[in-house]
């Protein structure tokens, strides 16, 4: 974080000190775009970034999201060294239990979509699935979908890592500048200003997580997406009992084991609250307390030491909005994000180079908000997500 | 009988419990911790990172240092937990044992392991880094999950009852009480919430005769009240957005609802900054009185008492009168008030040294403490032989609940009937009083404001 004070003009304006923002940043500066601020109105990291289940896989089931993921899993088994900080990966793959036949036979589906992209993954039977997560309950896994190069990270290291290598490189991280307003002019956009003060830039981009909605209306940009609450909890530090990350279609939950001990769990529930803050409810820490200890039995009697919540800005088909905002010259939207921390990495670096080259790379292109407005939404039917939700 | 057991004590069964296998004896009822520390047990476990011996410091289910494996659960805190007989308790980390852990090495190797490490270790090789942390994942972990008994035993009353008061009351200390009962005066259904076994606070151990008096006073109305609902060994663990309180206790989770809160958390101990101020025998004051006046045990043979208030020397009185050798009271400040003037010639009398303007620089010793060096007389360095570190550095409110809610620092001096967030009281430490007189004045004008909302 800099301690410089803002400047009156940049080439980028970054909206949005999460991971999606700095590691923007960082890699436009690698493309020689180094005169960028990242904005954030919290500290870096302060939103969903820092609020984070910290999964990591790329076997979905659309084209479009394995494309993107895979491409974004790739550099999560290179970036420590190209960071040159270590953000904690762990390639412990990442299993997704199927509890019935129904799931079981949605998740071979996927099968042969992931060869046909080059994507490593395996159906695992009960007794291949019991071998690698002994500790789930055998009811809730009669087969379980493997992605071996999955795993998950410590996205705090994960942040720190990007900011450090973005600072080092000329980018400037401001905290605690909230934008009030975007200006734009003639159909271009010219700026921003924080508390008031102009501050100009060509290019301004919406990175904004939980608060994108807000930023883009700023721009005169509706985008047609919903604020929700994820809660997860975190319990005492105990001797590891599961290696990989594992995600489970009925529990709609998804949970990993730190290197430290600690069991990090989420679910999804369909009844949270429109929120506009962070906070933590009683029925979350029932559903997950409930559903973890249904999936591992050896989890009642150890405490829950943290139970948070991160918001997050979702678009009707869960993917995330990429690309120019057809309304304003030079406003790019990086929001949308349900899956933003495993999709980070290769987005930021795809979207740096298409706003270098003016030109939406090839992995990127279908994730263009117009398909949000003509109805074209993205078919992926592997996320675990209440599916009411999905409109 | 131990030599560190004050022989007027309680009294109470005896009864048999083992440590690693190894049996032990204690008397039913006093903390897990304090029967293991009148057998000369001082290392109940070890440091997540470093493998530094831990040992008990707070005496109030305040901080881990006395975590142990109890009966099959991880992570309890021995400090406060009722000893049963053949209760099993174990170490959670150490090979072979807590006491001789090889592990230990690590920390003193830690000029090779600085703080964050592991962000820059392995950086360049992916490879290595896994297979690091492979071998990390054996290490990681401060207890294994419970015992399947031990999980049923927890999993069984898992029921969630709501219960509903007009006023929640959190904190069964004088305060707590006193707020209870003004609330009862004013017409409101109480629910009253203490972590502890007891009703009390710290006064049952900390205060002054006449201070204790009023306490026992205090608990025989609140016992008497049908309009109070008293949960004890019952923890108010968190605020939710449905403007719930969570409650845990031995027979599950309740979800409290009321009308008004009123917080009266009391106050945690402060620790005090010098080198190896984690090693066991490092006590906090408050603990030592909790141990000595409560259970009966005594902290040590021979302690020195380090402080920057009078309640350091009037502790230092205490352990002299229950048969600890305390071999000086460091004082940081120049001159004392009139509390540490009191005990001041009784402490004189049996050769209790006391040393103005000297601050702690280092406790010494390996797996506890030997030893405890001093700056005196600005920059000399002085070693005194001990083997409990007593300090008394003061106290901060207990606001963890309060923070949840309103996560600001609070402005100082405010009108304890006013709420500090709608809805919400403070009475007593948490909310700065600064006597007992002040506690018990705020928590009615808190209790009776809370009632009315």
């Amino acid at each position: 974080v800099t301690t410089r004070p803002l400047r009156d003009r940049y080439d980028v304006v970054i909206v949005g000190g999460g991971l999606q923002g700095i590691a923007l940043g960082y890699e436009l500066a690698k493309l020689g775009v180094s005169d960028v601020a990242v904005l954030d109105a919290s500290w870096p990291g302060s939103g969903a970034s820092g609020r984070n289940g910290e999964m990591i896989r790329s076997a979905f089931a659309s084209e479009e999201w394995c494309r993107l993921f895979d491409h974004s899993l790739k550099k999560w088994h290179t970036l420590s060294a190209e960071l040159d900080f270590n953000t904690l990966f762990t390639p412990a793959g990442y299993a997704v239990l199927a509890s019935d036949e129904h799931q079981a036979e949605s998740l071979r589906a996927q099968l042969p979509r992931h060869r046909a992209l080059g994507l490593e993954s395996e159906w695992l039977d009960a007794s291949a699935a019991r071998e690698l997560v002994p500790a789930a309950a055998p009811e809730l896994m009669i087969g379980a979908l493997w992605q071996e190069p999955g795993g998950f990270a410590h996205h705090d290291a994960v942040l720190w890592g990007y900011a450090r290598a973005a600072a080092r490189a000329g980018v400037e991280i401001h905290a605690f500048s909230p934008v009030d307003r975007v200006v734009v002019r003639g159909g271009r956009v010219e700026g921003v200003t924080v508390r008031g003060r102009t501050v100009s830039a060509p290019v301004v981009v919406d990175a904004a997580g939980g608060f994108a909605h807000e930023v883009a209306a700023m721009a005169g940009v509706s985008l047609p997406t919903q604020r929700m609450l994820l809660e997860i909890l975190v319990t005492e530090s105990v001797q590891p009992f599961v290696r990989p990350a594992v995600a489970s279609l009925t529990l709609l939950g998804y949970c990993h084991q730190t290197s430290r001990g600690e069991f990090v769990g989420g679910t999804e529930f369909k009844a949270h609250n429109p929120a506009d803050a962070p906070v933590v409810t009683l029925e979350g820490l029932r559903d997950m307390a409930s559903k973890w200890v249904r999936l591992f039995p050896q989890l009642a009697g150890v405490r829950v030491t943290r139970h948070w919540s991160g918001l997050v800005d979702h678009t009707p088909d869960l993917a995330p909005v990429l690309g120019p905002a057809p309304e304003v010259e030079g406003f790019v939207l990086d929001c949308g994000w349900m899956y933003g921390f495993v999709g980070a990495p290769g987005t930021a670096e795809l979207l740096a180079r298409s706003i270098v080259d003016r030109r939406m790379h090839p992995i990127l292109e279908p994730f263009g908000v117009q398909r949000l407005h003509d109805g074209r939404l993205i078919q992926e039917g592997a996320t675990v997500v209440p599916t009411e939700d999905v409109a | 009988m131990s030599d560190l057991r004050v022989r007027n004590g309680p009294g109470g069964r005896v009864v048999t419990f083992t440590l690693d296998g190894r049996p032990m004896s204690g008397v039913e009822g006093e903390p897990i911790g304090a029967a293991l520390h009148a057998e000369g047990v001082k290392v109940l476990g070890r440091s997540f990172k470093y493998r530094r011996p831990r040992g008990l410091h707070c005496v109030a289910d305040a901080c881990p240092n006395c975590a142990m494996r109890v009966n099959g659960l991880p992570g309890v805190t021995t400090c406060t937990t009722p000893l049963r007989a053949g209760d099993v308790v174990e170490r959670q980390k150490g090979a072979p044992s807590a006491e001789r852990d090889v592990l230990g090495a690590v920390d003193r190797l830690s000029a090779f392991t600085p703080v964050g490490f592991q962000y820059r270790r392995f950086r360049r090789s992916p490879r290595l880094f896994h297979r690091w942390e492979r071998v990390l994942a054996r290490l990681a972990g401060t207890g294994r999950v419970p015992s399947p008994e031990a999980a049923r035993a927890v999993a069984e009353p898992a029921g969630f009852a709501v219960v509903q008061a007009d006023v929640a009351v959190v904190g069964g200390g004088a305060a707590g009480l006193a707020a209870a009962l003004a609330a009862v005066r004013a017409g409101a259904r109480v629910t009253l919430i203490e972590r502890g076994a007891a009703l009390g606070g710290w006064l049952r151990y900390g205060g002054a005769p006449e201070e204790r008096v009023l306490m026992a006073d205090l608990e025989r109305e609140v016992r008497a009240s049908a309009a109070i609902d008293c949960r004890l060994g019952a923890t108010a663990a968190a605020w939710y957005a449905e403007d719930v309180l969570a409650v845990t206790s031995a027979s599950g989770l309740v979800e409290l609802r009321s009308r008004a809160v009123v917080l009266a958390t009391g106050a945690h101990e402060r620790p005090l900054a010098f080198a190896d101020n984690d090693r066991p025998g490092v006590m906090l004051a408050g603990g030592v009185q909790r141990l000595l006046r409560e259970h009966r045990v005594r902290p040590g043979r021979r302690a020195v008492v380090v402080t920057c208030e009078d309640y350091g020397h009037v502790v230092a009185a205490e352990l002299v009168a229950d048969g600890v050798q305390v071999a000086a009271v460091a004082d940081s400040r120049r001159a004392g008030g009139a509390a540490a003037a009191a005990v001041a010639g009784a402490l004189q009398e049996r050769g209790v040294e006391l040393l103005a303007g000297a601050r702690a620089r280092a406790a010494g010793g390996r797996s506890s403490v030997r030893s405890v060096t001093l700056e005196v007389d600005g920059g000399r360095k002085r070693e005194i032989a001990c083997d409990t570190i007593v300090v008394a550095n003061g106290r901060r409110p207990a606001r963890e609940l309060l923070l949840q809610r309103a996560p600001a620092i609070l402005p100082a001096g405010t009108d304890a009937a006013q709420p500090v967030v709608d809805g919400w009281w403070l009475a007593g430490l948490v909310g700065g009083a600064t006597s007992v007189d002040e506690a018990m004045r705020g928590a009615n004008a808190a209790g009776t404001a809370a009632a009315r909302r």
